[in-house]
């Protein structure tokens, strides 16, 4: 009896050893197929430099042009690097976002934290017309991210006052898209037309105009927030189980509710306001992680954004391409990437969760 | 082995729920009856620190149902709710009532515990399945399981007969009788079928609008008078083959 019990242990902790084994690989995998697409996004482009000329002014800038060296380090390096600190922004506040809402549809641009930024930007395109160059960028990414943090605000407030009940929050986060969707109609229609195309291009999403200190104000805020979610892996994985169960585990609930969404507000924000609207990472990255390295969140989370990094990495290349020589706007190429995959695993028999 | 109740009160949205509910019992398998709103769940969601309230709480001398005091392992609570039906192994799911122990990865301790809850409830051979594939009645026994890993001494269960056919319910009261043995656990259930708490139960606490009624072995407690004036039904207490308690209901007696 005892022997026999001792082979069934054994036997059981080889299963659970196996899946996390599983899930170790998987998500090395993309961290691999992430850094090989990063090298590879660094060599395509519309200046007809040589994939040879990249390579090599990647690793031995010293030997070539000047020129060179601008293209890659000055125009590439900042694009490819947000499209990564960007993708995995976005694709890490979706994936807890759908866990803390207990919702596949979750994600920060459901909340309205996409249109919230869209106004926001818009409103400092038209009012702040007159200021040009690095002061524009700078006041329409305050815009954004000011207007983006106000949503936010609505939605914590509101969650406070409600208990953190979820489809509370949900509700207002859709009645605050709604609401930003009709005032940046409202500053389409009062805007001239050279502001409008602004407005539209901005809403589009573009990497093309991202500064390596830019990219260093997402990494750092990308940083914290994955630690500090991180840090809740296991009552995320609790959570979902259905809130009574994570609550009889210990875990605090509502609180764990209202944390996550102060760091997802933080977190998009800082994501969109310098690169615009780009849609869909954040619903779908999600979801593939779930499908390669199911609910343990302690794999979730890092592959989530992974997988978010390797779309917009992907995205930023075929906007490099398919209107070559000029850039397509990679917002509209996110969607037209995940699509598919999307619909693959909406379809397919081994379907996520519940 | 005792547990004790004295003056525990609880309001809830604005609405008091339990006036003063005080008790005193050494009983393994204690059971608490009553009608719909009488305070049942809250009355256990307080014993297991999940909501605030008045008065103490204490298990073997030692206070608990502190909601500061959640992640305890003295006691394990099973909500009456259905776990969600997530793509998550049974093993996996088990492991969470670790949570308070684990800092990142499982010990062995950790693993232990749940290999250790697994093949006391049977639950070996579907370590590895999926809970989204699995039936009500293995549910509850995961749920079960759960709550054992962290070796509480104190069992709530609020309703766990629900959704389980007749062989089920028998045997989730079997289980919950064996380990009662085996580990020394006190369980609190919550019932809503009189004849399967006179069946199991040791003691019987019987809730009336948020105070305790009456509170006694079966065979003491369960009269046609109690079932008047706290059912509010006509019924008839028969003994069965075990000279046990059994009620038949025969009518309401509100509308008449």
């Amino acid at each position: 009896m005892e022997n026999h019990e001792a082979t069934d242990g054994s036997r059981m902790m080889k299963g659970y050893d196996r899946l996390i084994g599983r899930r170790k690989m998987y998500l090395a995998a993309s961290i691999v197929v992430c850094a090989a697409a990063f090298f590879i996004d660094l060599t395509v482009g519309s200046s007809g430099m040589s994939v040879i000329d990249a390579i090599r002014t990647l690793f031995v800038p010293d030997q070539v042009t000047a020129m060179d060296r601008l293209i890659i380090y000055d125009i590439r390096l900042p694009a490819t690097t947000m499209a990564i600190a960007v993708g995995m922004s976005l694709a890490l506040a979706g994936s807890v976002m759908q866990t803390i809402l207990d919702n596949p549809m979750a994600e920060p641009y459901t909340l309205g934290i996409s249109s919230s930024a869209g106004f926001g930007a818009a409103l400092m395109i038209v009012v702040g017309s007159s200021a040009v160059g690095a002061m524009g960028m700078i006041m329409i990414s305050a815009g954004a991210f000011g207007c983006s943090m106000m949503a936010c605000l609505v939605i914590y407030m509101v969650a406070r006052f409600r208990a953190s009940d979820k489809s509370t929050i949900l509700l207002t986060g859709i009645a605050i898209f709604f609401m930003f969707q009709a005032l940046l109609s409202t500053m389409q229609l009062l805007a001239n037309s050279n502001q409008l195309s602004e407005i539209v291009f901005w809403m589009f999403g573009s990497l093309a105009r991202c500064s390596l200190e830019q990219c260093g104000a997402v990494i750092l805020v990308l940083s914290i927030s994955s630690v500090v979610f991180l840090l809740s892996s296991w009552r995320y994985t609790a959570l979902k189980l259905g809130d009574a169960y994570a609550s009889s585990l210990g875990v605090d609930v509502a609180g764990l509710r209202r944390r996550t969404l102060i760091v997802v507000s933080v977190l998009t924000s800082v994501a969109v306001c310098f690169v615009g609207t780009i849609g869909f990472i954040g619903l779908i990255a999600p979801h593939i992680s779930r499908f390669l390295v199911g609910e343990d969140h302690r794999y979730y989370i890092p592959m989530s954004m992974a997988v978010g990094a390797i779309i917009l990495i992907m995205a930023n290349m075929l906007s490099k391409v398919v209107a070559a020589p000029s850039i397509f706007p990679v917002g509209i190429l996110t969607s037209f990437i995940g699509i598919p995959f999307f619909f693959y695993l909406v379809l397919s028999k081994r379907r996520f969760a519940s | 082995m005792s547990l004790e109740l004295k003056g525990v009160v609880c309001s809830y949205s604005q609405k008091q729920v339990l006036h003063d509910v005080s008790f005193e019992s050494d009983a393994r398998l204690i059971a608490v009856v009553g009608p719909n709103a009488a305070g049942k769940s809250t009355l256990i969601k307080c014993m297991a620190g999940q909501i605030p309230h008045g008065g103490s709480i204490s298990f073997n001398g030692t206070e608990i149902g502190r909601v500061d005091q959640t992640s305890t392992d003295l006691v394990g609570y099973l909500p009456q709710q259905h776990m969600s039906a997530v793509a998550m192994t049974v093993y996996e799911t088990i492991l969470l009532g670790r949570i308070n122990h684990i800092r990142w990865s499982p010990s062995d301790e950790d693993r232990r515990m749940v290999d250790h809850a697994m093949s006391e409830l049977s639950l070996d051979r579907i370590a590895d399945k999926q809970i989204n594939e699995l039936s009500g009645g293995q549910m509850q026994m995961i749920s079960i399981a759960q709550a054992l890993v962290k070796e509480p001494q104190l069992l709530l269960m609020d309703e766990p007969t629900n959704n389980l056919d007749l062989q089920k319910q028998l045997e989730m009261f079997e289980v919950v009788k064996d380990l009662s043995e085996q580990r020394g656990l006190v369980t609190v259930m919550i019932l809503h079928d009189l004849n399967l708490a006179s069946r199991f139960a040791d003691d019987v606490v019987v809730l009336q609008e948020g105070q305790v009624y009456a509170k006694g072995p079966a065979q003491e407690i369960f009269t046609e008078e109690m079932l008047r004036d706290v059912y509010k039904v006509n019924a008839e207490v028969i003994h069965d083959r075990d000279g046990l308690p059994h009620v038949v209901a025969y009518g309401s007696l509100k509308h008449s």
